[in-house]
């Protein structure tokens, strides 16, 4: 062939050549980010204030390392109260990641590829923010590792009866699946950015990464495969996790924990928190780093009805569980209810149901779900709201059980409050950097659903 | 938020921490070796090796009967390997022995129990002829003990306690005192320059010391916490001071007249066992008799708290009410007070007439403490009208019918002091420059007196202003005796060498009179001296001399002169401020302020307000209402024209228009624990207790002074707390609703009439029905099953429990601060609530521990499974096993798990400390911070049960009896021995002056457990939860006088708090 015809300006040549360009320009976008010598002011910024929180996380956990839970508030009536709602906060955070990347792809929600790598970051930086709490909850942590069968010559054998070993098995499956399933959906991307990187350096370090990904069909047939087994394995994680984590409160006796609905209402309600925080996240991200063109509207659209639906599933458990408090006719459970209400936290129960159960109402219009302002604004109180509803569980319910004499209120201290910021500085620094040196999009998947990408099967 | 580091009353903390502005003096000295410091602190680090082996050396030979003197210091010597075991010593085995602890001049029959040369714990002496005796039916053996007393072997390890003898504030030894006292005897002699103020004592010991040695000086007794009023009554009654000691056990009526019966009267013990036997159905009254209680009080008391009827009156009408009482038993007049003429009140009269009346020889009636002589006296009149002489009622001579009251005493002797005629004045324990009535200026008299020398265990208020300060021997270091309220005589025993060389009051008396004797010497000549035939051996061993008792006097009441009632006894009931009445109580934490070192009493809930640490001022809800007054805050209470800020308790049940001042708070040199001037703990209300409203003053005004002063209370009191103020009550209204399901109560002619009333309902599912549905496996015993039973009906909430608990098992104090988070390390705690109006309530309260349940759900949620179940149904914890999730805790329903959220033995690490480490119970492990604890059924002395009788039983010393299996046919599979019934005894148990709490095997059928367990008022804590607790409940039966019941709106559980 001669170079004319190589050459020659016909419809399919520039058709594909257009297409490539497209291609190309996704690349570009994405790889941008992570190629531009240096990243945006507003990033610095961000990062500043995400790894002053992460140390002042680190300093709170020096502290209580050094001397003991009772540098919390926590008390013989309230023996678990912020560190445990955090960690059930993150964990809920953590299952937007999990539902995007998994269970959109089985069900082909295409919309889905613009932002599961950043969702799917964002469940494990969330876990690993999970993750600390039960560890440094205990009164001893460096023996937290008791918690995990191993063989040893005294005998010494978790307890399988415990809730909590439930949870150290499933938060560890989860932990486990989620980094497989982001790390290997991130491998093409990685080899990419190891071709189009400059430095020594960084090809190194994304050649290793990329574990020698050439592009080959061979490597792309086993690369879907295993895409799609490891979705497979993630979809019963989205609603197995949650469920263990709330069997720590459904299996014990206490009024307000001792509650049947509690795995699908924990899980919807991980769900809600977790598309509400990837909102959080995505929404200024798409301005940040130019990427509104791949992050449609369209997409930040469905993800404010999937915060309508699972708000109002809350919002049903929360009448639910009223519901059978008062047919149920057991005094402890009537009272724990009444004094969820009108109780001393009265502010904290009214603050979980006007902010999970109203706000997300505001969807309905679709003004609300196209402006990005409104939009986090939204958000942010989704999430505030999800907070207050595992302390209204945790706290409320353990501040006045059985007996009144243990009554007794709880009010969180120093400590408390900066291991909590600590662990926002934790999830917010890991996810800069993520943004900053990884592709924050499947760049390989978005090509794929490019109008483009679908141009030439007229042929 | 951060400042939980810094805990207001630490335990042992160090300076350094509790105060950041220590000297750099301080510092220094710590730094210093022990020789620089003076000679006496030589011992400062007790347990370095070298001294501890001197130490066990010398205890060892002196906690037998032969010994070394206990007054002198261990000498510098050579050692030598214990390579031939002393005959009664077996290492890790525990040694009992008896001995007594003086309290306010009345001796407390005490058992220490010794470990390897230290004590470790003191019970009740249960062979003590007064105080020991079984009180449930099938007990062969008990001796209740105070919480005093249980916490007494604490300051035995006070580092705090005086370790020199201090000449003008510095350290210097006995020697130079003796040397003192030698060069200037010829001064002493000089007749009435030479005074000696002595706290109260019974001891025969220093009674002939006294009258042998010191004939010609003269002698004051003063006791802030007095019962002279009581002598002073019985003197114008019979015309000589008499002791009136009731029998309780033979009442079926008895009145308290503002008197606190089973804590603060000094027979309490005697009378709490007594109280409990008539109590009980099927007790010493025979049948489902039970005695009724009357209390009319101003404070609440335990005594009111188990009242049937209590009647909250202000002190200063008591003496009208005692007048119209007698009147309307004997047709007389009664006297025109208008309170009389109140319906409530008057019903109460005469229904208690009435009562009185038809149990005439079966009732008593006692006067309290604070009650002028008047109240007493016709107290006696009534008594003797009713028959109750000889019948209810004994009265013995005074030990000492000549002596001024203690008011009297003081007063006469401070004005002796002021005018500078005393030049040498010894004070024998006590502390009256902290103590005594304010407006003799104690200290001021004290400034004018040549030479003051003041034997004490602490370096108080008193040895600050004093020339010479002694330290004086703990109990436990010393030979010493003294009687029992109804005259025993009752000695104790050194256990161990003094620890920080201190001497007994009858050495140091010896001293004065030139003729130095050891304790042990001069207490073997009173011995001889009473011609006792009991071997000295034998008195020693037992504790008591037998038969050393004061015999029943005949007395006659004459005729009382007339008493005339002041206008604010006579005029209305409604009182403005400025007429209030102010009355002081006992502290229950240090009684007169002398226990203020003392962290285990300090962190005891008061049984009534269940605040720890601090005193205050208790305020009716209505004077609250009235004045604006509220909790957590301070107030001005002005008695005359002295006033004081104190915090404020708003007690339901205290007698509107009179103010409740708890003495005892505010020391200044009290030590680390109790205020060492740096810090303070409570408020001294002894700068308002003059000589005139000693007990009950009057026209007193409350004021708010606008500032804050949080109590570190153990349950909240709701009043305050209810944010969302439409709703405040939801707190009130979920107690009231539950309460009756958890306080289990009956009336007694309900009880009586309706045989089939069971305080367990029956369910729709038996227990056996049960079986089988829970979703675990549920466990099958073979062998022991431990059970307990607590009898609320017998508890008075004299908080000895407690204490014994926190001694028995190494239980840490945790701090004011920490209490305030609700952090408490307390096993059995008594849970406290109210009933019926705020203003008259009734109190209801229950001991909690651990239940033990069977299902536990503690165990079922344990990740690493460190608290699991025994064979035996105990709920074990293996705390080097628990990472502390704290899971359990939640999941308890019971709330009694404990969280070491810190590191409560820290201090121990510091030097001075580490003395402190000697009082551990060796038995039990000390818990390190991140660890769950609880209430173990003391699961030491079960082994140690266990194993005792097993040795018995194959040594051949007792025939072996197999415990039946569960069916009850043929032996258990595990052939277990069944162990005696009452041979383990738990420490709560062995300290319960009432025997309410019973242990043992419900294995053992006979036991009395297994027939307590089935009595029909016994119940399980939240049953429905199907924990089938191995503790239950014997609900209380009250026994109000129906008439009354009657006359007076019915309350029940409504409104409680």
């Amino acid at each position: 062939m001669s170079t004319d015809v190589l050459s020659s300006d016909s419809h399919e040549e520039r058709k594909i050549g257009a297409t490539r360009e497209v291609f190309r320009q996704v690349t570009r976008d994405v790889a941008w980010v992570a190629e531009s010598p240096k990243p945006p002011k507003a990033w610095y910024a961000a990062l500043a204030v995400s790894v002053s929180a992460l140390l002042l996380g680190v300093y709170c956990v020096t502290v209580l390392f050094q001397r003991g839970i009772g540098v919390w508030g926590n008390s013989n009536t309230v023996g678990w109260a912020w560190d445990i709602t955090n960690f059930v906060f993150w964990i809920g955070i953590g299952h937007a990641g999990t539902l995007i990347s998994a269970v959109l792809f089985l069900t082909r929600q295409s919309w889905r590829t613009s932002i599961n790598r950043a969702a799917e970051a964002m469940t494990i930086f969330a876990v690993s923010a999970a993750g600390i709490f039960p560890i440094i909850h205990t009164g001893r942590p460096w023996f937290a590792w008791w918690m995990i069968p191993h063989p040893n010559d005294m005998g010494m054998w978790p307890q399988f009866r415990s809730p909590l070993m439930w949870d150290v098995f499933a938060i560890s499956t989860y932990a486990i699946t989620s980094i497989l399933f982001w790390f290997m959906g991130m491998v093409p991307d990685l080899a990419t950015f190891r071709d189009r990187s400059t430095s020594k350096i960084k090809q190194a370090i994304y050649g290793i990464l990329a574990l020698g990904w050439r592009g080959s069909a061979r490597q792309w047939h086993r690369y879907e495969r295993a895409y799609l087994i490891l979705a497979a394995l993630s979809t019963p994680l989205v609603f197995s996790v949650h469920s263990v984590v709330s069997f720590d409160f459904a299996t014990s006796q206490l009024p307000g924990w001792h509650t049947t609905i509690f795995p699908p209402y924990f899980v919807a309600g991980a769900i809600f928190s977790g598309f509400a925080m990837v909102l959080t996240l995505m929404v200024p991200a798409r301005y940040l780093f130019n990427l509104k063109h791949i992050i449609k509207d369209s997409h930040i659209e469905a993800m404010c009805k999937i915060i309508i639906a699972t708000g109002l599933m809350v919002g049903l458990a929360y009448g639910i569980e009223f519901f059978i408090a008062g047919y149920s006719g057991n005094l402890y459970e009537q009272f724990t209810f009444i004094n969820r209400m009108f109780g001393p936290y009265w502010w904290a129960y009214f603050a979980m149901v006007s902010c999970n159960v109203l706000i997300p109402q505001f969807f309905w219009f679709k003004k609300c779900r196209t402006n990005p302002y409104i939009i986090i604004i939204l958000c942010i109180f989704v999430n505030i709201g999800m907070w207050f509803e595992r302390f209204v569980i945790i706290g409320t319910s353990l501040v006045r059980s059985f007996l009144p004499s243990s009554w007794a209120m709880y009010s969180p201290t120093f400590y408390d409050i900066g291991t909590f910021i600590g662990s926002f500085g934790l999830f917010l620094t890991m996810f800069l950097l993520f943004f900053r040196y990884l592709p924050v999009i499947a760049i390989a998947e978005v090509k794929g659903v490019q109008p483009e990408a679908h141009a030439g099967k007229a042929h | 938020m951060s400042n939980q580091q810094t805990p207001q009353h630490g335990y042992w903390r160090s300076l350094v921490e509790l105060d950041a502005a220590t000297s750099p003096e301080d510092v220094v000295y710590d730094e210093l070796p022990p020789e620089a410091k003076g000679q006496g602190a030589a011992e400062q680090d007790l347990v370095s090796r070298r001294n501890f082996f001197q130490l066990m050396g010398a205890s060892m030979s002196l906690a037998g009967v032969a010994g070394v003197a206990g007054c002198k210091r261990y000498e510098k010597d050579h050692i030598a390997p214990l390579a031939r075991r002393p005959e009664d010593q077996v290492p890790g085995e525990t040694q009992q022995y008896a001995t007594m602890m003086e309290l306010g001049g009345v001796a407390q029959a005490l058992l220490a129990t010794s470990f390897e040369g230290r004590p470790i714990k003191v019970d009740g002496n249960p062979e003590h002829p007064f105080a020991g005796g079984p009180v449930v039916q099938g007990t062969k053996r008990h001796g209740g003990s105070s919480a005093f007393a249980q916490a007494s072997v604490l300051h035995l390890y006070d580092p705090d306690r005086s370790q020199n003898v201090l000449q003008g504030g510095k350290a210097t030894t006995l020697e130079a005192f003796r040397t003192w006292l030698d060069s200037t005897r010829a001064q002493l002699a000089e007749p009435g320059a030479v005074a000696v103020l002595s706290e109260a004592s019974s001891s025969p010991t220093v009674a002939r010391l006294r009258a042998e040695l010191l004939r010609d000086v003269p002698w004051y007794e003063w006791e802030p916490l007095s019962w002279d009023n009581e002598r002073a009554g019985t003197k114008l009654a019979f015309g000589r001071p008499m002791r009136p000691v009731a029998k309780l056990d033979r009442c079926h009526t008895i009145v308290a007249l503002d008197c606190d019966l089973f804590v603060e009267h000094p027979a309490s013990l005697r009378y709490s066992r007594d109280f409990a036997k008539s109590r009980r159905p099927s007790g010493s009254l025979g049948g489902f008799e039970m005695n009724r209680l009357w209390a009319v009080e101003s404070t609440f008391t335990s005594t009111g708290a188990v009242a049937d009827h209590r009647l909250p009156l202000r002190s200063e009408l008591v003496l009208p009410l005692v007048m119209a009482l007698d009147a309307t038993l004997s047709n007389g007049a009664v006297p025109a007070s208008e309170f009389l003429r109140e319906p409530k009140v008057a019903d109460f009269v005469r229904v208690l007439a009435e009562e009185l009346k038809e149990h005439a020889g079966q009732s008593v009636l006692v006067a309290g403490r604070r009650q002028p002589a008047e109240v007493h006296a016709l107290v006696a009149k009534i008594n003797e009208a009713l028959g109750a002489v000889g019948q209810t009622l004994d009265y013995v001579e005074d030990p000492e019918p000549n002596r001024p009251s203690h008011l009297a005493a003081i007063t006469e002797l401070t004005g002796k002091m002021a005018a500078g005629a005393i030049k040498t004045l010894f004070i024998l324990g006590g502390n009256p420059v902290y103590d005594a009535p304010w407006d003799l200026d104690f200290e001021a008299a004290l400034a004018k007196v040549g030479t003051t020398v003041h034997l004490s265990e602490y370096a108080n208020e008193t040895s600050a202003k004093a020339t010479w300060h002694i330290p004086r021997a703990h109990y436990l270091e010393s030979w010493a005796d003294a009687r029992t309220w109804d005259g025993t005589v009752t000695v104790a025993q050194p256990l161990l060498a003094p620890l920080y060389g201190g001497i007994s009051t009858a050495e140091l008396l010896t001293l004065l009179a030139g003729k130095p004797e050891t304790g042990r010497e001069v207490t073997t000549a009173t011995y001889r001296s009473l011609g006792i035939s009991t071997a000295w051996e034998q008195v020693v061993h037992d504790g008591f001399v037998p038969g050393a008792v004061a015999v029943a006097a005949q007395v006659k009441v004459g005729a009382l002169p007339a008493v005339s009632l002041t206008p604010s006894q006579q005029s209305g009931t409604r009182r403005k401020n400025g007429e209030l009445e102010v009355v002081f109580a006992p502290s229950a934490s240090t009684f007169d302020g002398r226990f203020a070192n003392n962290a285990w009493l300090q962190e005891t809930p008061d049984f009534l307000t269940k605040v720890t640490w601090d005193n205050y001022a208790l305020v009716s809800p209505a004077t609250a209402t009235d004045l604006g007054l509220a909790n957590d805050s301070l107030i001005q209470v002005k008695v005359g024209d002295r006033s004081i800020d104190v915090a404020c308790y708003v007690m339901p049940g205290q007698a509107r228009y009179s103010i409740g001042l708890v003495l005892g708070g505010g020391r200044t040199h009290a030590g680390r624990v109790g205020g060492d001037g740096k810090k303070q703990v409570g408020f001294n209300t002894y700068k308002v207790r003059g000589v005139n409203g000693f007990d009950i003053a009057t026209a007193c005004s409350v004021a708010k002074t606008g500032k804050d002063f949080t109590l570190a209370n153990v349950q909240e009191h709701w009043d305050i707390r209810g944010r969302f103020s439409k709703f405040k009550n939801i707190a009130q209204e979920g107690t009231a609703e539950r309460l009756p399901q958890i306080v289990r109560e009956a009336n007694h002619d309900d009880f009586v009439k309706d045989p089939s009333w069971k305080a367990e309902p029956e369910m729709p599912y038996t227990k056996e029905q049960q079986r089988g549905l829970s979703l675990f496996a549920e466990q099958e015993y073979a062998g022991h099953r431990w059970a307990m039973s607590i009898d609320l009906g017998n508890c008075t909430g004299c908080n000895s429990c407690m204490v014994a608990c926190q001694a028995e098992n190494n239980v840490p104090v945790v701090g004011k601060d920490q209490v305030m988070r609700n952090r408490e390390m307390h096993w059995i705690r008594i849970d406290r609530y109210f009933s019926g109006s705020p203003d008259e309530p009734q109190i209801v309260h229950q001991p909690l521990g651990c239940q033990q349940c069977e299902n536990a759900p503690c165990e079922q949620v344990c990740p690493v499974g460190a608290t699991t179940h025994t064979d035996e149904g105990l709920n074990d914890m293996a705390y080097n096993r628990c990472v502390g999730t704290r899971y359990c805790l939640n999941n308890c329903p019971y709330r009694v798990r404990r969280f070491n959220f810190l590191d409560y033995h820290k201090d121990f690490s510091e030097a001075r400390n580490r003395v402190r480490k000697l009082l551990f119970n060796p038995d039990v492990t000390v818990r390190s911070r991140g660890v769950m604890e609880k209430c173990t059924f003391c699961v030491q002395r079960i082994q140690n049960g266990k194993i005792q009788h097993k040795a018995l039983v194959r040594s051949g010393q007792l025939a072996a009896e197999t415990l039946p299996a569960a069916d009850g046919k043929g032996p258990n599979a595990l052939v277990e021995y069944k162990i005696p019934d009452g041979q383990i005894v738990t420490a709560c148990q062995a300290a319960c002056p009432t025997e309410a709490i019973v242990f043992g095997d419900l294995a053992d059928p006979d036991s009395r457990v297994a027939q307590l367990h089935k009595d029909r008022r016994s119940y399980d804590l939240l049953e429905e939860l199907y924990t089938k607790p191995r503790n239950r409940y014997l609900a209380r039966v009250r026994n109000p006088n129906p008439k009354l019941v009657a006359a007076a709106p019915a309350s029940s559980h409504e409104g409680g708090h």
